[in-house]
């Protein structure tokens, strides 16, 4: 069996594929160039084109002959190692075992060569970092089979499955139409609302060609007749409004009809869906931290959105967020201890100081309106002016979030409640933290506060403008029981 | 194992603030300048660029903010980058590592080697001269995904690298349940 013990260079196949590729990245740089010159006014001469040709082909050859000669892997001690890079040289140690998967992939250049890319998956690994470009067919299955031999093993090993006993599947969550009208007359109708604009502004653009000719010449007499008035003001805000609640009531019903939670062993189980029936399931050992909030709406009617953040989630694309509608506090109360079974909140409260507010006051509030009044004062004349309104909103929005914010620890878990108008309520347990840190700034250092923030797989959850002892003590109690627990965090 | 909830007097636990970190190399200054000065001689260069190809900018109206610019950013960085390297300093524990970066704002990073992934050691071409490597380390944390120590002599690094990885390593046999 190939071990990979040696030092290795990619087989030949890999130049190819990286020239491929640096030929891409290098195209990508340098199209808005390219259209430019090629559309610009002053046309260039034939030798301009051939020398600037060469140059980027020469360019591309010796930076892709480079860097595959730089690139070296193998094995050692348990660990993959990857050396690449030409002026600055990376050397990679992935222990195998921390190696969650290994995908192998084809591109038309690999399948024709009988080659495959090498793609090794962690929590932690950068997308390009962990990349070998190109393997023949028995060597990329012989290094994966070897990694994999290494790699992370199931939770539950396979003597102590026969042990658990299979359970029923409890039903969490069944919403119905009257929940989902009551979820989505409280959604954000501004956020709707900006997107049908959104909508309507890209449609114009799209058909305004077409409004200019002579068909529809009578839109644009029929525009100058029309004179501004408050009620034409009011009116038109009631339709928008009218319009909105339609909207979030078509899009929650698409979202979330015939939404059903069920606990199995091992995860939850959410199925939904209109025309097409869509199933999720997430094992419990991946959520790493949970959180339900709710507008101030929601609030009065006691409705709630859980957001499970999993491993891996993408923070960016709102569309692969996990959000659950909760429209009985009993389903919470019924959901939660799958993740933690004892809520902090039953313990102590406490606080942040209000140097907070004080703070984002003097170095947020006030700068950013003056200049916002200043600005508009040079548009607008005295109207401008009204932008000074906007700071005593400030400062009472960051009033309101320093009093509302309190925390609760517990030998298993850390809550955080935070919010102005509306709530959210962070749950997460001290083993899904992957590591703390403590910042402070220039006034915290002099008056001995911190903030102290935990990373998560899941996200950031932070404890601002607290003393810096308790700061301490919650980072040195979160390491202590990460350091001292033999438990897995995934 | 039955369940039990002892209190944990804070006093008995390892203390963070009490440790006394250990600077990044000197030599990691002149790494940074050199750095700069290649940055902003290659910013002065474009801008030189830039108004050759458009004489009418050479007013002014238009010099005086675009050179305050530049001076007040070449002085921001040098400042702050020189204030935020003499406060970078590094401390390794039996559990773990600690990381602290940063001037107007100082980041304490602590990272348990069981969370570690794996990590990175680089060394770009004017580190290579002076000596000195810089080590990544990357978890599964989300927003941060890597903690980078600057400015170490090349030999530490290698053994620093080579003592987190065999930290990383004994704990997957009693890691699982």
């Amino acid at each position: 069996m190939n071990t990979f013990d040696q030092p290795r260079r990619q087989p030949l196949i890999a130049l190819i594929i990286t020239l491929v590729r640096i030929t891409r990245a290098v195209m990508g740089a340098l199209w808005p160039f390219l259209l430019a010159a090629l559309l610009g006014s002053k046309r260039k001469k034939a030798s301009y084109w051939i020398f600037s040709s060469i140059a980027v082909l020469v360019f591309i050859l010796v930076r892709s002959v480079l860097d595959y000669l730089n690139f070296k892997f193998w094995v050692q001690n348990g660990q993959l190692m990857i050396r690449r890079g030409i002026l600055t040289k990376k050397n990679i140690s992935m222990p195998m075992s921390r190696i969650q998967s290994v995908h192998l992939e084809q591109t038309l250049w690999h399948t024709i060569t009988n080659a495959y890319r090498v793609i090794i998956d962690t929590p932690g690994a950068e997308k390009e970092e962990a990349v070998i470009y190109a393997l023949q067919r028995a060597e990329a299955l012989a290094l994966k089979e070897l990694i994999l031999s290494h790699a992370h093993a199931d939770l539950v090993k396979p003597e102590q499955q026969a042990a658990v006993l299979p359970e029923p599947a409890k039903k969490l969550v069944q919403l119905g139409l009257r929940d989902l009208a009551r979820f989505s007359i409280t959604a954000n109708h501004i956020e709707t609302l900006v997107l049908l604009l959104a909508l309507v502004v890209s449609f114009y653009d799209n058909v305004s060609p077409v409004l200019k000719t002579e068909q529809f010449r009578w839109l644009a007499d029929y525009e100058e007749t029309i004179q501004f008035s408050w009620r034409l003001f009011i009116g038109t805000t009631v339709l928008l409004l009218i319009v909105s609640v339609i909207a979030s009531y078509i899009r929650t019903t698409l979202r979330f009809f015939r939404f059903t939670m069920t606990a199995k062993q091992g995860g939850l189980n959410l199925h939904w869906g209109l025309i097409e029936m869509r199933h999720k399931m997430i094992p419990f050992r991946k959520i790493q931290l949970v959180s339900w909030r709710a507008n101030f709406l929601r609030r009065l009617l006691g409705l709630f959105q859980l957001q499970l953040r999993i491993t891996g989630e993408d923070e960016v694309s709102k569309r692969q967020r996990i959000l659950i509608p909760i429209t009985a506090a009993t389903q919470l109360s019924a959901i939660l201890p799958y993740y933690q079974p004892a809520l902090p909140s039953d313990g102590e409260a406490y606080g942040i100081l209000p140097a907070y507010y004080q703070r984002r006051t003097i170095l947020i509030g006030i700068p950013v309106t003056l200049l916002l009044t200043l600005g508009l004062y040079a548009w607008l004349g005295m109207y401008g002016l009204l932008a000074l309104l906007w700071l005593p909103y400030f400062i009472s929005t960051s009033f309101l979030f320093q009093r509302n914010f309190s925390y609760w620890v517990n030998d298993q878990a850390i809550q955080i409640k935070r919010g102005v108008w509306g709530r959210e309520q962070l749950l997460l347990k001290w083993q899904q933290v992957q590591f703390v840190t403590v910042v402070q700034s220039i006034y915290q250092r002099k008056h001995q506060l911190a903030t102290l923030q935990l990373q998560t797989a899941g996200g950031q959850v932070a404890i601002p403008y607290i003393p810096l002892q308790t700061a301490r003590e919650l980072c040195d109690y979160a390491l202590w029981k990460i350091e001292s627990s033999q438990e897995n965090w995934m | 194992m039955a369940f039990t909830n002892i209190s944990i007097d804070p006093a008995s636990l390892p203390q963070s603030g009490e440790l006394a970190l250990k600077p990044i190399h000197p030599s990691y200054l002149k790494v940074l300048r050199i750095v700069w000065f290649m940055l902003f001689t290659l910013l002065l260069l474009v801008l030189c660029v830039l108004f050759y190809f458009n004489q009418d900018w050479l007013q002014l109206i238009v010099l005086l903010p675009v050179i305050s610019a530049y001076l007040l950013l070449l002085v921001f960085t040098v400042v702050v980058g020189t204030g935020s390297f003499r406060r970078k300093a590094y401390a390794i524990r039996e559990k773990d590592i600690m990381y602290q970066t940063g001037w107007i704002f100082r980041k304490l990073h602590i990272v348990p080697y069981s969370r570690l992934q794996h990590c990175v050691l680089k060394t770009g071409p004017i580190e290579r001269r002076f000596g000195l490597a810089s080590i990544g380390l990357f978890t599964a944390a989300s927003e941060v995904r890597d903690i980078r120590l600057h400015g170490l002599p090349q030999a530490e690094a290698e053994q620093l690298r080579e003592w987190i990885l065999q930290q990383i390593q004994p704990m997957q046999a009693s890691e699982y349940i």
